[in-house]
């Protein structure tokens, strides 16, 4: 995932720290997902001058209500921070990308100037 | 006269069963009723042996690393340890889905202390020594941190030897991030001068009520690393800027200090406020 993000930056030429910023909302996402030998997706579009980054194949139900909620935060066992508020930080926009099952995806806006 | 206990777990109940069993005979609640109940040993010693098969599991997924799996399963039996004296049966949550994180953990900050964590060639060490002093120089020069493209021309590698390098040495933790001492921590008293008026900006944000038992559970640099990304909104390069080190620095204490957020959030002794619906049950 890193080496993926990591060529896509150097050919859209971003700063080693905006690279690093998507690097981490990544696996800020996929940390909250214990689970052994689960697969995601990764896919990166260009979307003009910024990029599209959407983490698939999630399943944390409680993550997914943190990043839709939008009133304050409450921790649980199975998404102790929040993730939402990191990923402000990190990324101009986020989005959950809902499926017809319990897995969902995250859809990160990242400016790359 | 008084009524019966009707709990299943009571300790009177377990009690009669490990009179006729030995607690191999009792089920994994019954062995945390004892532990959280009575700091059986003998119950805690049991949970340690049937635990054992997923500290084992858990070890050989990093046996490619360059350390002896025995090593690891050992380190993995500590996280495994502290996850059975830390568990809160009141939590709702099976031991298994505690312990597998605080195993992992364990193992995880082992390889940290150790330097290196994975076997990496030499001339990618190399390279990547090269490399952060050429981020370094070149952040201060483009007063933003450089792209990989800006790498490779001035260390006169291609552009995919730039993203190895960089991947490489993220295996590789200096020993001041963890221990908390080194050459950039002179400036602590500045630092800590500084905290001061962070703590009361701090203040004002609501997660404050959430996070700030984890949060003083942190060292005050990381603290404040954490409250000038994520609450003041600066970039890494301006907290680089403002704290006196380096931008890859704060990428590195950064995720650290989230990892340690988790950790923390985590263990049921954390002394967090109450949580939603769960009033009164803290008294």
């Amino acid at each position: 995932m890193r080496v993926v993000v990591g060529w896509i930056a150097s050919c859209r030429e971003l700063s080693l720290e905006r690279m690093d910023d998507i690097h981490l909302a990544l696996e800020t996402l996929l940390a909250q997902e214990a689970d052994e030998g689960e697969e995601y997706t990764l896919e990166v579009a260009s979307v003009s001058k910024d990029l599209q980054v959407v983490v698939d194949g999630l399943e944390n139900a409680d993550l997914k209500e943190t990043l839709r909620t939008t009133g304050s935060f409450e921790p649980c066992d199975r998404c102790p921070l929040d993730v939402a508020m990191l990923l402000r930080a990190l990324v101009e926009r986020f989005e959950v990308v809902e499926h017809d099952d319990s897995v969902f995806g995250v859809r990160l806006h990242c400016q790359t100037h | 006269m008084a009524a019966e206990p009707t709990d299943t777990y009571s300790a009177r109940s377990i009690d009669a069963v490990a009179l006729d069993g030995g607690p191999e005979a009792l089920s994994e609640r019954e062995l945390l009723v004892r532990i959280a109940e009575h700091h059986d040993k003998d119950a805690r010693e049991e949970l340690i042996k049937r635990y054992l098969p997923l500290v084992r599991s858990l070890a050989r997924r990093f046996a490619s690393r360059g350390q002896p799996v025995e090593d690891l399963i050992q380190v993995g039996s500590i996280g495994l340890i502290k996850a059975i004296d830390r568990f809160d049966l009141g939590r709702g949550v099976e031991l298994s889905t505690y312990a597998t994180p605080t195993i992992l953990g364990e193992i995880k900050r082992y390889f940290r202390d150790k330097g290196w964590a994975v076997k990496v060639p030499r001339a990618l060490q190399d390279l990547n020594v090269r490399l952060n002093r050429a981020i370094e120089q070149m952040t201060v020069e483009l007063k933003r941190s450089p792209t990989i493209p800006e790498l490779a021309a001035t260390t006169g590698v291609s552009e995919e030897e730039v993203v190895e390098a960089l991947e490489s040495g993220r295996a590789y933790s200096s020993i001041s991030i963890f221990s908390g001492g080194g050459g950039e921590e002179d400036e602590s008293l500045e630092l800590l001068d500084c905290l001061g008026r962070e703590d009361q900006a701090y203040d004002t944000f609501e997660q404050r009520r959430v996070l700030a038992p984890a949060m003083e559970r942190l060292d005050p640099r990381e603290r404040l690393i954490l409250h000038l990304r994520f609450f003041e909104g600066m970039t890494q390069t301006q907290v680089a800027a403002r704290i006196g080190i380096s931008q890859m620095h704060v990428s590195r204490l950064i995720r650290k200090s989230i990892e340690s957020l988790r950790e923390i959030m985590t263990q049921p002794e954390v002394p967090a406020e109450p949580r939603r619906g769960e009033a009164g049950k803290s008294q």
